[in-house]
């Protein structure tokens, strides 16, 4: 099995800063269990689907899908070469093709739910903590790594003053976000990879 | 307010929209009246049978055993899961987290919920309620963060569309949920 090289990060490419609109994000999930995936309630993704609570979606991985195909989702590497591998880099690293079996093995109990780029990027999230209205905002933010060029984050902003808040206080916060969050995006995912177009060159080529 | 009876099996008619909170309470008959925030909800003890509404509009139907039949379902649930993942929260008493468990289960069961399920998840309960055309999503947060009392995150939708998320302490967002929804039985979660 060979490494779809059309994934990594190469010196020709550049930050993705474009308008996404009409793009769709692929988050995979450690199993294929449809009763840990659906929810029976409302038959569509489970919240605890979207990530577990503890992660607190502060930062939440996705791909950008397109030439990120869908099955893609199923590459897992060995946690040997994690320190290679599942970093954050500069879009034009030039970075080793991982290699079968040694570096990374093919994981088939995965699956992956999908959004549109449009519902979540700059949206604002209303939540009551306690007595307080508070809002966070969404955004997404083109991140690649050494094994994913096309590896974006989902990320927030909030209204808070979190560099005054200490770590307990701040997860606080984050718990509250993270909850409205994850229930927002388990009623707006797909559970079926969309059409979706192919980003322009011009958006991710340097030249 | 109330039209005279028609049929014997129904107690009360109320137009579309009107919210009467009263308690529920048992006919001498045997009949039990409940009440819905859309139209009143008549129940026959005998026949088991819902009472047809004579003004239209639908039903919200809440059948009072429903809410023990769902507690029992939850109930199992929960145990069976954590059963199967005993180290759910680490060094935490079974006893305390089923105690728990009852508190959040009563307290939405409450809204007599069309469907209801409930599935652990790290340190948390997480339920998802579907009424009418709410759904309600509670997680019970068994290990507090701030103030020593256990504490909840809700989130409802109608429609798919966001309408109020909410953390703070779990009697709290029963007070909350009451903006969105009308208890069918009283829920008191006061000991969380």
């Amino acid at each position: 099995m060979n490494y779809p090289e059309e994934i990594l990060p190469g010196i020709e490419y550049k930050q993705i800063n474009c308008d996404l609109s009409g793009h769709f994000l692929l988050r995979f999930v450690e199993t294929s269990d449809p009763s840990k995936l659906i929810d029976p309630v409302t038959e569509k993704l489970s919240v605890n689907a979207i990530c577990s609570p503890r992660e607190h979606i502060q930062d939440l991985s996705m791909n950008l899908l397109g030439i990120f195909k869908a099955d893609y989702m199923h590459l897992a590497f060995h946690k040997s070469v994690y320190g290679k591998f599942m970093e954050y880099c500069d879009p034009d690293t030039i970075v080793d093709v991982p290699i079968f079996e040694k570096e990374f093995y093919h994981q088939p109990n995965r699956a992956g739910w999908y959004i549109d780029i449009n519902q979540l990027h700059n949206k604002l999230f209303s939540y009551q903590k306690g007595n307080q209205d508070l809002t966070a905002i969404c955004r997404i933010i083109h991140s690649p790594m050494r094994w994913n060029y096309w590896h974006f984050s989902i990320r927030w902003t909030t209204d808070q003053n979190l560099e005054d808040m200490d770590l307990k206080q701040r997860n606080n916060v984050a718990q509250k976000i993270g909850f409205a969050a994850r229930v927002q995006f388990a009623s707006l995912a797909r559970m079926q990879p969309p059409d979706c177009p192919i980003l322009e060159k011009a958006c991710y080529c340097k030249n | 307010m109330p039209a005279t009876p028609a049929r014997p099996d129904v107690i009360l008619y109320y137009p579309i929209g009107y919210v009467d909170k009263r308690e529920p309470y048992r006919e001498s008959d045997g009949r039990i009246e409940t009440y819905s925030n859309s139209i009143t909800v008549c129940w026959d003890h005998n026949s088991g049978i819902y009472s047809e509404n004579p003004i239209g509009g639908t039903y919200a139907t809440p059948n009072p055993f429903n809410a023990n039949r769902q507690f029992i379902a939850l109930e199992k649930s929960f145990l069976k899961q954590l059963e199967q993942d005993p180290d759910f929260i680490q060094g935490a008493n079974p006893y305390v987290l089923r105690e728990k468990m009852k508190l959040s289960a009563n307290a939405i069961l409450a809204y007599a919920p069309d469907k209801i399920s409930l599935q652990l998840t790290e340190e948390s309960i997480f339920y998802t309620l579907i009424k009418d055309d709410i759904t309600l999503y509670l997680q019970h947060c068994l290990v507090d963060e701030l103030d020593g009392r256990d504490e909840a995150l809700i989130s409802i939708q109608r429609n798919n569309i966001n309408l109020f998320n909410y953390g703070g302490s779990l009697p709290e967002a029963i007070v909350h949920i009451k903006n969105f929804l009308i208890p069918q039985y009283n829920p008191v979660p006061e000991f969380a």
